[in-house]
Protein backbone atom coordinates (compact mmCIF):
# COMPACT_ATOMS: atom_id res chain seq x y z
CA UNK A 1 0.00 0.00 0.00
CA UNK A 2 2.89 2.54 1.10
CA UNK A 3 4.62 1.89 -2.51
CA UNK A 4 1.31 2.16 -4.32
CA UNK A 5 1.17 6.02 -2.42
CA UNK A 6 4.98 6.16 -3.21
CA UNK A 7 4.28 5.61 -7.12
CA UNK A 8 1.86 8.13 -7.02
CA UNK A 9 3.73 11.16 -5.32
CA UNK A 10 6.75 10.68 -6.81
CA UNK A 11 5.60 11.99 -10.24
CA UNK A 12 3.77 14.67 -9.08
CA UNK A 13 6.22 16.14 -6.95
CA UNK A 14 8.65 16.30 -9.74
CA UNK A 15 6.60 17.70 -12.14
CA UNK A 16 5.35 20.63 -9.44
CA UNK A 17 9.04 21.11 -9.38
CA UNK A 18 9.18 20.79 -13.37
CA UNK A 19 6.83 23.71 -13.75
CA UNK A 20 8.91 26.15 -11.54
CA UNK A 21 10.88 26.38 -14.29
CA UNK A 22 8.41 28.22 -16.40
CA UNK A 23 8.91 31.34 -14.89
CA UNK A 24 12.41 30.84 -17.18
CA UNK A 25 11.17 30.29 -20.47
CA UNK A 26 7.79 31.56 -20.43
CA UNK A 27 6.75 34.96 -19.13
CA UNK A 28 3.42 35.35 -20.71
CA UNK A 29 1.82 32.64 -19.65
CA UNK A 30 -1.97 33.19 -18.07
CA UNK A 31 -3.23 31.85 -15.15
CA UNK A 32 -6.83 31.28 -16.09
CA UNK A 33 -7.56 28.96 -19.46
CA UNK A 34 -10.92 29.72 -21.50
CA UNK A 35 -11.51 25.85 -22.66
CA UNK A 36 -10.10 22.33 -21.93
CA UNK A 37 -8.69 22.09 -25.18
CA UNK A 38 -6.15 25.28 -24.76
CA UNK A 39 -6.00 23.99 -20.97
CA UNK A 40 -4.05 20.84 -22.21
CA UNK A 41 -2.33 22.34 -25.05
CA UNK A 42 -0.76 25.09 -22.94
CA UNK A 43 0.05 22.51 -20.35
CA UNK A 44 1.76 19.97 -22.63
CA UNK A 45 3.26 22.96 -24.58
CA UNK A 46 5.10 23.95 -21.58
CA UNK A 47 6.10 21.18 -19.94
CA UNK A 48 9.39 20.80 -22.52
CA UNK A 49 10.78 23.94 -21.75
CA UNK A 50 10.73 23.49 -18.35
CA UNK A 51 12.17 20.36 -17.86
CA UNK A 52 15.11 21.38 -19.24
CA UNK A 53 15.96 23.25 -16.51
CA UNK A 54 14.29 21.24 -13.89
CA UNK A 55 18.13 19.49 -12.60
CA UNK A 56 19.62 22.95 -11.86
CA UNK A 57 18.27 23.50 -8.92
CA UNK A 58 18.29 19.98 -8.21
CA UNK A 59 22.42 19.94 -8.40
CA UNK A 60 22.50 23.13 -6.70
CA UNK A 61 20.95 21.67 -3.92
CA UNK A 62 23.03 18.37 -3.98
CA UNK A 63 26.39 19.87 -4.13
CA UNK A 64 25.75 21.94 -0.96
CA UNK A 65 24.21 18.94 0.87
CA UNK A 66 26.29 16.73 -0.04
CA UNK A 67 29.54 18.63 0.26
CA UNK A 68 28.78 19.95 4.09
CA UNK A 69 27.16 17.06 5.11
CA UNK A 70 30.41 14.88 4.31
CA UNK A 71 33.14 17.05 5.87
CA UNK A 72 30.72 17.88 9.07
CA UNK A 73 29.16 14.36 9.97
CA UNK A 74 30.64 11.76 7.65
CA UNK A 75 27.54 10.74 6.34
CA UNK A 76 26.91 9.69 3.06
CA UNK A 77 23.20 9.50 2.41
CA UNK A 78 20.07 12.26 1.87
CA UNK A 79 17.08 11.28 4.19
CA UNK A 80 13.71 11.57 3.88
CA UNK A 81 11.93 13.09 6.82
CA UNK A 82 10.37 16.57 8.49
CA UNK A 83 11.21 15.74 12.10
CA UNK A 84 12.32 18.17 14.21
CA UNK A 85 14.96 18.04 17.12
CA UNK A 86 14.24 19.79 20.59
CA UNK A 87 16.49 22.78 20.92
CA UNK A 88 17.79 23.28 17.59
CA UNK A 89 14.06 23.28 16.82
CA UNK A 90 13.63 26.22 19.09
CA UNK A 91 16.49 28.22 17.95
CA UNK A 92 15.64 27.79 14.17
CA UNK A 93 12.09 29.07 14.78
CA UNK A 94 13.27 32.31 16.48
CA UNK A 95 15.72 32.65 13.51
CA UNK A 96 13.26 32.05 10.80
CA UNK A 97 10.41 34.36 12.87
CA UNK A 98 12.79 37.10 12.28
CA UNK A 99 13.74 36.73 8.78
CA UNK A 100 9.91 36.65 8.12
CA UNK A 101 9.58 39.88 10.09
CA UNK A 102 12.18 40.81 7.37
CA UNK A 103 10.43 40.15 4.70
CA UNK A 104 7.36 41.46 5.44
CA UNK A 105 8.82 44.66 6.29
CA UNK A 106 8.47 46.10 3.03
CA UNK A 107 8.57 45.48 -0.99
CA UNK A 108 11.53 47.02 -1.12
CA UNK A 109 13.26 44.63 1.08
CA UNK A 110 11.53 41.83 -0.98
CA UNK A 111 12.75 43.49 -4.50
CA UNK A 112 16.46 42.90 -2.63
CA UNK A 113 15.67 39.22 -1.80
CA UNK A 114 14.88 38.45 -5.67
CA UNK A 115 17.78 40.20 -6.61
CA UNK A 116 19.70 37.94 -4.10
CA UNK A 117 18.39 34.31 -5.67
CA UNK A 118 19.40 36.14 -9.18
CA UNK A 119 22.88 36.56 -7.81
CA UNK A 120 23.08 32.92 -6.93
CA UNK A 121 21.99 31.71 -9.81
CA UNK A 122 24.35 33.31 -11.69
CA UNK A 123 27.46 30.96 -9.93
CA UNK A 124 26.17 27.78 -11.16
CA UNK A 125 26.61 26.43 -14.22
CA UNK A 126 23.84 25.25 -16.46
CA UNK A 127 23.03 21.26 -16.51
CA UNK A 128 24.37 18.76 -18.93
CA UNK A 129 21.28 17.17 -19.94
CA UNK A 130 19.57 20.32 -21.34
CA UNK A 131 19.89 20.94 -25.35
CA UNK A 132 21.78 23.55 -27.27
CA UNK A 133 18.99 25.61 -27.72
CA UNK A 134 18.13 25.21 -24.00
CA UNK A 135 21.97 26.16 -23.24
CA UNK A 136 21.51 29.54 -24.69
CA UNK A 137 18.27 30.42 -23.50
CA UNK A 138 19.27 29.80 -20.33
CA UNK A 139 22.54 31.65 -20.65
CA UNK A 140 20.89 34.51 -21.82
CA UNK A 141 18.37 34.39 -18.45
CA UNK A 142 21.31 33.93 -16.35
CA UNK A 143 22.77 37.56 -17.62
CA UNK A 144 19.85 39.38 -16.83
CA UNK A 145 19.49 38.53 -13.32
CA UNK A 146 23.21 39.44 -12.58
CA UNK A 147 22.82 43.17 -14.46
CA UNK A 148 19.83 43.35 -11.82
CA UNK A 149 21.67 41.87 -8.78
CA UNK A 150 24.44 43.88 -9.43
CA UNK A 151 22.30 46.94 -9.57
CA UNK A 152 20.64 45.98 -5.83
CA UNK A 153 24.04 44.92 -4.19
CA UNK A 154 24.37 47.82 -1.75
CA UNK A 155 20.88 46.93 -0.89
CA UNK A 156 21.55 43.00 0.06
CA UNK A 157 23.65 43.25 3.59
CA UNK A 158 20.39 44.78 5.05
CA UNK A 159 18.27 41.83 5.00
CA UNK A 160 22.21 39.47 5.83
CA UNK A 161 23.27 41.69 8.76
CA UNK A 162 21.33 39.55 11.63
CA UNK A 163 22.99 36.47 10.18
CA UNK A 164 26.59 36.73 10.18
CA UNK A 165 29.13 39.15 9.81
CA UNK A 166 29.80 40.22 6.01
CA UNK A 167 33.40 39.23 4.50
CA UNK A 168 34.63 40.18 1.19
CA UNK A 169 32.73 37.56 -0.64
CA UNK A 170 29.31 37.04 -2.56
CA UNK A 171 27.18 39.55 -0.12
CA UNK A 172 24.08 36.86 -0.81
CA UNK A 173 26.36 34.38 0.91
CA UNK A 174 27.08 33.58 4.96
CA UNK A 175 29.76 31.28 6.11
CA UNK A 176 28.32 27.61 7.31
CA UNK A 177 29.95 26.41 10.44
CA UNK A 178 31.71 22.74 10.00
CA UNK A 179 32.77 20.45 12.75
CA UNK A 180 36.49 20.29 10.79
CA UNK A 181 38.91 23.09 10.76
CA UNK A 182 38.76 23.47 7.06
CA UNK A 183 37.86 26.35 4.69
CA UNK A 184 34.32 27.91 5.15
CA UNK A 185 31.40 27.02 2.69
CA UNK A 186 28.96 29.55 1.36
CA UNK A 187 25.32 28.88 1.20
CA UNK A 188 22.39 30.76 0.95
CA UNK A 189 21.20 33.17 3.74
CA UNK A 190 17.44 31.77 3.54
CA UNK A 191 18.56 28.08 4.18
CA UNK A 192 20.94 28.46 6.83
CA UNK A 193 18.50 27.42 8.95
CA UNK A 194 17.04 24.34 6.96
CA UNK A 195 20.45 23.07 6.15
CA UNK A 196 21.16 22.68 9.53
CA UNK A 197 17.69 21.19 10.44
CA UNK A 198 18.32 18.55 7.41
CA UNK A 199 21.89 17.85 9.26
CA UNK A 200 20.45 17.48 12.62
CA UNK A 201 17.51 15.03 10.98
CA UNK A 202 20.59 12.80 9.75
CA UNK A 203 22.18 12.82 12.48
CA UNK A 204 19.69 11.63 14.42
CA UNK A 205 19.21 8.88 11.53
CA UNK A 206 22.63 7.66 11.33
CA UNK A 207 22.35 7.12 15.32
CA UNK A 208 19.32 5.07 14.93
CA UNK A 209 20.85 3.19 12.16
CA UNK A 210 17.98 4.21 9.40
CA UNK A 211 20.30 5.43 6.45
CA UNK A 212 19.44 4.11 3.03
CA UNK A 213 21.51 1.07 2.57
CA UNK A 214 22.45 -0.89 -0.96
CA UNK A 215 18.75 -2.55 -2.33
CA UNK A 216 19.06 -6.46 -1.78
CA UNK A 217 19.02 -8.24 -5.21
CA UNK A 218 16.29 -10.13 -3.79
CA UNK A 219 13.72 -10.14 -0.81
CA UNK A 220 12.92 -14.19 -0.48
CA UNK A 221 15.44 -17.01 -0.48
CA UNK A 222 12.68 -19.60 -2.10
CA UNK A 223 11.64 -17.06 -5.22
CA UNK A 224 15.08 -16.62 -5.91
CA UNK A 225 16.10 -20.12 -6.21
CA UNK A 226 12.95 -20.66 -8.28
CA UNK A 227 13.75 -18.08 -10.95
CA UNK A 228 17.03 -19.86 -10.91
CA UNK A 229 15.59 -23.17 -11.84
CA UNK A 230 12.93 -21.60 -14.26
CA UNK A 231 13.66 -22.11 -18.46
CA UNK A 232 15.42 -19.04 -19.86
CA UNK A 233 15.67 -18.26 -23.74
CA UNK A 234 18.07 -16.19 -25.75
CA UNK A 235 18.89 -13.06 -23.81
CA UNK A 236 18.09 -14.57 -20.71
CA UNK A 237 14.31 -13.90 -20.36
CA UNK A 238 11.93 -16.46 -18.64
CA UNK A 239 10.38 -18.85 -21.62
CA UNK A 240 6.28 -19.27 -21.23
CA UNK A 241 4.33 -22.15 -22.07
CA UNK A 242 3.90 -21.17 -25.23
CA UNK A 243 7.26 -20.46 -26.64
CA UNK A 244 8.08 -23.48 -24.95
CA UNK A 245 5.79 -25.86 -27.18
CA UNK A 246 7.61 -23.96 -30.45
CA UNK A 247 10.89 -25.05 -28.51
CA UNK A 248 9.96 -29.00 -28.62
CA UNK A 249 8.68 -28.25 -32.10
CA UNK A 250 11.83 -26.77 -33.73
CA UNK A 251 13.96 -29.27 -32.02
CA UNK A 252 12.34 -32.38 -33.78
CA UNK A 253 12.74 -30.99 -36.63
CA UNK A 254 16.38 -30.81 -36.32
CA UNK A 255 17.05 -34.55 -35.42
CA UNK A 256 20.65 -34.42 -36.47
CA UNK A 257 21.72 -31.34 -34.69
CA UNK A 258 20.14 -32.49 -31.37
CA UNK A 259 21.83 -35.84 -31.31
CA UNK A 260 25.22 -33.86 -31.66
CA UNK A 261 24.63 -31.41 -29.06
CA UNK A 262 23.86 -34.79 -27.64
CA UNK A 263 27.06 -36.84 -27.73
CA UNK A 264 28.91 -33.91 -26.78
CA UNK A 265 26.75 -33.37 -23.66
CA UNK A 266 26.72 -37.08 -22.78
CA UNK A 267 30.24 -37.46 -22.96
CA UNK A 268 31.11 -34.35 -20.26
CA UNK A 269 30.30 -33.96 -16.77
CA UNK A 270 26.93 -32.40 -16.07
CA UNK A 271 26.71 -30.04 -13.13
CA UNK A 272 24.31 -30.10 -10.61
CA UNK A 273 22.19 -26.96 -12.36
CA UNK A 274 21.81 -28.91 -15.36
CA UNK A 275 20.61 -32.02 -13.46
CA UNK A 276 17.96 -29.59 -11.70
CA UNK A 277 17.04 -28.03 -15.41
CA UNK A 278 16.69 -31.55 -17.04
CA UNK A 279 14.08 -32.54 -13.62
CA UNK A 280 11.86 -29.38 -14.43
CA UNK A 281 12.16 -30.17 -18.12
CA UNK A 282 10.92 -33.47 -17.54
CA UNK A 283 7.64 -32.23 -15.56
CA UNK A 284 7.18 -29.64 -18.45
CA UNK A 285 7.32 -31.71 -21.07
CA UNK A 286 5.13 -34.61 -19.92
CA UNK A 287 2.32 -34.05 -22.18
CA UNK A 288 4.85 -34.46 -25.61
CA UNK A 289 6.00 -37.77 -25.10
CA UNK A 290 4.49 -39.23 -29.03
CA UNK A 291 7.23 -37.33 -30.81
CA UNK A 292 10.02 -39.10 -29.23
CA UNK A 293 9.89 -41.96 -31.60
CA UNK A 294 10.82 -39.84 -34.87
CA UNK A 295 13.88 -38.01 -32.95
CA UNK A 296 15.01 -41.51 -32.14
CA UNK A 297 14.45 -43.29 -35.60
CA UNK A 298 16.25 -40.11 -37.04
CA UNK A 299 19.30 -40.38 -34.46
CA UNK A 300 22.66 -41.75 -35.13
CA UNK A 301 25.26 -42.85 -32.73
CA UNK A 302 28.12 -42.79 -35.25
CA UNK A 303 27.58 -38.55 -35.75
CA UNK A 304 30.93 -36.55 -34.98
CA UNK A 305 30.17 -33.18 -33.42
CA UNK A 306 31.44 -30.65 -35.89
CA UNK A 307 29.33 -27.53 -35.45
CA UNK A 308 31.05 -24.35 -34.02
CA UNK A 309 30.10 -22.84 -31.06
CA UNK A 310 27.50 -20.20 -31.95
CA UNK A 311 25.48 -23.05 -33.15
CA UNK A 312 26.44 -25.38 -30.09
CA UNK A 313 25.11 -22.59 -27.57
CA UNK A 314 21.85 -22.05 -30.18
CA UNK A 315 21.33 -25.74 -29.40
CA UNK A 316 22.17 -25.98 -26.22
CA UNK A 317 18.98 -25.67 -24.76
CA UNK A 318 17.37 -28.45 -27.10
CA UNK A 319 19.29 -30.86 -26.43
CA UNK A 320 17.82 -31.67 -22.87
CA UNK A 321 14.59 -31.56 -24.28
CA UNK A 322 16.20 -34.45 -26.79
CA UNK A 323 17.62 -36.45 -23.79
CA UNK A 324 14.46 -36.41 -22.09
CA UNK A 325 12.72 -37.51 -25.29
CA UNK A 326 14.92 -40.64 -25.90
CA UNK A 327 14.46 -41.58 -22.14
CA UNK A 328 10.99 -41.59 -22.18
CA UNK A 329 11.17 -43.34 -25.18
CA UNK A 330 13.38 -46.68 -23.34
CA UNK A 331 10.88 -46.76 -20.61
CA UNK A 332 8.47 -47.37 -23.05
CA UNK A 333 10.36 -50.17 -25.22
CA UNK A 334 11.54 -51.96 -22.25
CA UNK A 335 14.88 -52.29 -23.82
CA UNK A 336 16.37 -52.20 -27.04
CA UNK A 337 20.11 -51.31 -28.76
CA UNK A 338 23.50 -50.80 -26.50
CA UNK A 339 22.86 -46.66 -27.13
CA UNK A 340 19.87 -46.77 -25.09
CA UNK A 341 21.21 -48.74 -22.72
CA UNK A 342 23.47 -46.23 -22.55
CA UNK A 343 21.70 -42.82 -22.31
CA UNK A 344 19.44 -44.69 -19.79
CA UNK A 345 21.89 -45.23 -17.65
CA UNK A 346 23.28 -41.70 -17.77
CA UNK A 347 19.62 -40.04 -16.89
CA UNK A 348 20.06 -42.57 -13.85
CA UNK B 1 13.49 -2.89 8.63
CA UNK B 2 13.78 -3.57 4.57
CA UNK B 3 10.58 -1.77 3.98
CA UNK B 4 11.35 1.17 6.32
CA UNK B 5 14.36 2.09 3.66
CA UNK B 6 12.75 1.53 1.16
CA UNK B 7 10.20 4.00 1.89
CA UNK B 8 12.97 6.61 2.75
CA UNK B 9 13.62 7.09 -1.18
CA UNK B 10 11.01 7.56 -4.64
CA UNK B 11 10.96 4.61 -6.69
CA UNK B 12 13.87 4.28 -8.84
CA UNK B 13 12.16 3.48 -12.00
CA UNK B 14 9.83 6.62 -11.48
CA UNK B 15 12.55 9.23 -11.66
CA UNK B 16 14.18 7.59 -14.85
CA UNK B 17 11.10 7.89 -16.48
CA UNK B 18 10.73 11.24 -15.75
CA UNK B 19 14.63 12.01 -16.75
CA UNK B 20 13.70 10.52 -19.86
CA UNK B 21 11.07 12.59 -20.73
CA UNK B 22 13.46 15.63 -21.90
CA UNK B 23 16.04 13.44 -23.38
CA UNK B 24 15.61 12.41 -27.12
CA UNK B 25 14.48 9.16 -27.47
CA UNK B 26 17.69 7.17 -28.53
CA UNK B 27 19.29 8.56 -25.58
CA UNK B 28 20.12 6.32 -22.36
CA UNK B 29 20.54 6.93 -18.59
CA UNK B 30 23.10 5.01 -17.09
CA UNK B 31 21.61 3.38 -12.98
CA UNK B 32 24.52 5.35 -11.51
CA UNK B 33 22.73 8.29 -13.03
CA UNK B 34 19.58 7.26 -11.86
CA UNK B 35 20.20 6.51 -7.99
CA UNK B 36 22.31 10.29 -7.82
CA UNK B 37 19.31 11.80 -8.97
CA UNK B 38 17.58 9.74 -6.94
CA UNK B 39 19.24 10.59 -4.18
CA UNK B 40 19.24 14.26 -5.02
CA UNK B 41 15.27 14.37 -5.48
CA UNK B 42 14.69 12.56 -2.15
CA UNK B 43 17.12 15.25 -0.32
CA UNK B 44 15.16 18.10 -2.27
CA UNK B 45 11.98 17.06 -0.57
CA UNK B 46 12.98 16.51 2.36
CA UNK B 47 14.44 19.94 2.35
CA UNK B 48 11.49 21.78 1.41
CA UNK B 49 8.79 19.60 3.34
CA UNK B 50 10.98 20.08 6.41
CA UNK B 51 10.83 24.14 6.37
CA UNK B 52 7.02 23.89 5.76
CA UNK B 53 6.24 21.26 8.54
CA UNK B 54 8.52 23.72 10.63
CA UNK B 55 5.67 26.55 9.67
CA UNK B 56 3.02 24.37 10.38
CA UNK B 57 4.64 23.45 14.12
CA UNK B 58 4.57 26.98 15.01
CA UNK B 59 1.47 27.74 13.60
CA UNK B 60 -0.31 24.35 15.68
CA UNK B 61 -1.01 23.06 12.50
CA UNK B 62 -1.13 19.66 11.82
CA UNK B 63 -1.64 19.49 8.00
CA UNK B 64 0.75 20.75 5.58
CA UNK B 65 -0.99 21.74 2.32
CA UNK B 66 -0.03 23.18 -1.06
CA UNK B 67 -0.20 27.02 0.16
CA UNK B 68 2.82 25.89 2.81
CA UNK B 69 4.84 24.86 -0.14
CA UNK B 70 4.59 27.42 -1.54
CA UNK B 71 5.52 29.61 1.17
CA UNK B 72 8.34 27.35 1.84
CA UNK B 73 10.25 27.56 -1.57
CA UNK B 74 9.88 31.46 -1.36
CA UNK B 75 11.39 31.27 2.10
CA UNK B 76 13.93 29.18 1.04
CA UNK B 77 15.03 31.47 -1.93
CA UNK B 78 13.31 29.22 -5.02
CA UNK B 79 11.21 32.18 -6.06
CA UNK B 80 10.59 31.24 -9.65
CA UNK B 81 9.38 27.90 -8.39
CA UNK B 82 7.21 29.17 -6.14
CA UNK B 83 5.50 31.32 -8.56
CA UNK B 84 4.79 28.42 -11.22
CA UNK B 85 3.87 26.58 -8.20
CA UNK B 86 1.23 28.86 -6.79
CA UNK B 87 -0.44 29.66 -10.32
CA UNK B 88 -0.31 25.79 -11.00
CA UNK B 89 -2.09 24.72 -7.77
CA UNK B 90 -4.92 27.46 -8.68
CA UNK B 91 -5.63 25.97 -12.01
CA UNK B 92 -5.63 22.65 -9.88
CA UNK B 93 -7.95 24.16 -7.66
CA UNK B 94 -10.13 25.07 -10.51
CA UNK B 95 -10.44 22.18 -11.73
CA UNK B 96 -11.53 20.21 -8.33
CA UNK B 97 -14.24 22.91 -7.93
CA UNK B 98 -15.58 22.48 -11.72
CA UNK B 99 -15.51 18.78 -10.99
CA UNK B 100 -17.58 18.64 -7.72
CA UNK B 101 -20.46 21.01 -9.49
CA UNK B 102 -20.18 18.93 -12.87
CA UNK B 103 -21.13 15.57 -10.00
CA UNK B 104 -24.19 17.97 -7.90
CA UNK B 105 -25.81 18.62 -11.48
CA UNK B 106 -26.58 15.04 -12.03
CA UNK B 107 -27.12 14.42 -8.81
CA UNK B 108 -30.36 16.89 -8.38
CA UNK B 109 -32.08 16.41 -11.40
CA UNK B 110 -33.64 20.05 -11.70
CA UNK B 111 -29.93 21.44 -13.02
CA UNK B 112 -30.58 18.68 -16.00
CA UNK B 113 -32.24 21.60 -18.15
CA UNK B 114 -29.31 23.87 -17.60
CA UNK B 115 -27.51 24.12 -21.35
CA UNK B 116 -24.05 24.72 -20.35
CA UNK B 117 -21.54 22.02 -18.41
CA UNK B 118 -18.55 22.32 -16.35
CA UNK B 119 -16.12 21.22 -18.83
CA UNK B 120 -13.84 17.97 -17.43
CA UNK B 121 -10.58 19.16 -16.31
CA UNK B 122 -7.29 18.37 -18.39
CA UNK B 123 -5.31 14.89 -17.55
CA UNK B 124 -2.39 16.86 -16.84
CA UNK B 125 -3.91 18.85 -13.86
CA UNK B 126 -4.37 15.05 -12.38
CA UNK B 127 -0.31 15.04 -11.98
CA UNK B 128 -0.13 18.70 -9.74
CA UNK B 129 1.56 18.17 -6.59
CA UNK B 130 -0.99 17.38 -3.56
CA UNK B 131 1.07 17.35 -0.57
CA UNK B 132 0.21 14.50 1.76
CA UNK B 133 -1.06 15.23 5.38
CA UNK B 134 1.92 15.68 7.59
CA UNK B 135 0.86 14.91 11.54
CA UNK B 136 3.49 16.28 13.99
CA UNK B 137 3.48 14.84 17.23
CA UNK B 138 4.92 17.50 19.73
Amino acid sequence: MKNLCENGSGPTHLTSYALGCSSWGTSSESDVQQSSMSKSLSLKMSVLPQQCHKTKPLSFQYQDRDSSSTQSTGQSYPEVGSAQSGQISVQCSNSSASSTHNTTGGKSVEGVIGSTVGIQDCTFPPSQLCYNQSLAHTAFHFAEPCFSGLLAAPFVPQSNIHHAQLLGMTPARIPLPLDLSEEPMYVNAKQYHAILRRRQYRAKLEAQNKLIKERKPYLHESRHLHALKRARGSGGRFLNAKKLQELKLTSANRGLDVSGCTQLNLSGNMSESKVQAVENLNYRNGASTTTCSDVISTSNSDDVFQQHESDFRLCGYPSHIGRNMQGYSADIGGGGGGGNQHRLSVLM
Amino acid sequence: MDQDVQDRALPIANVGRIMKQILPPSAKISKEGKQLMQECVTEFISFVTGEASDKCHKENRKTVNGDDICWALSSLGFDNYAEAIGRYLHIYRQGEREKINHTKKYENPQNQTQINRAPPPPLLLSRVENPPPTNQSG
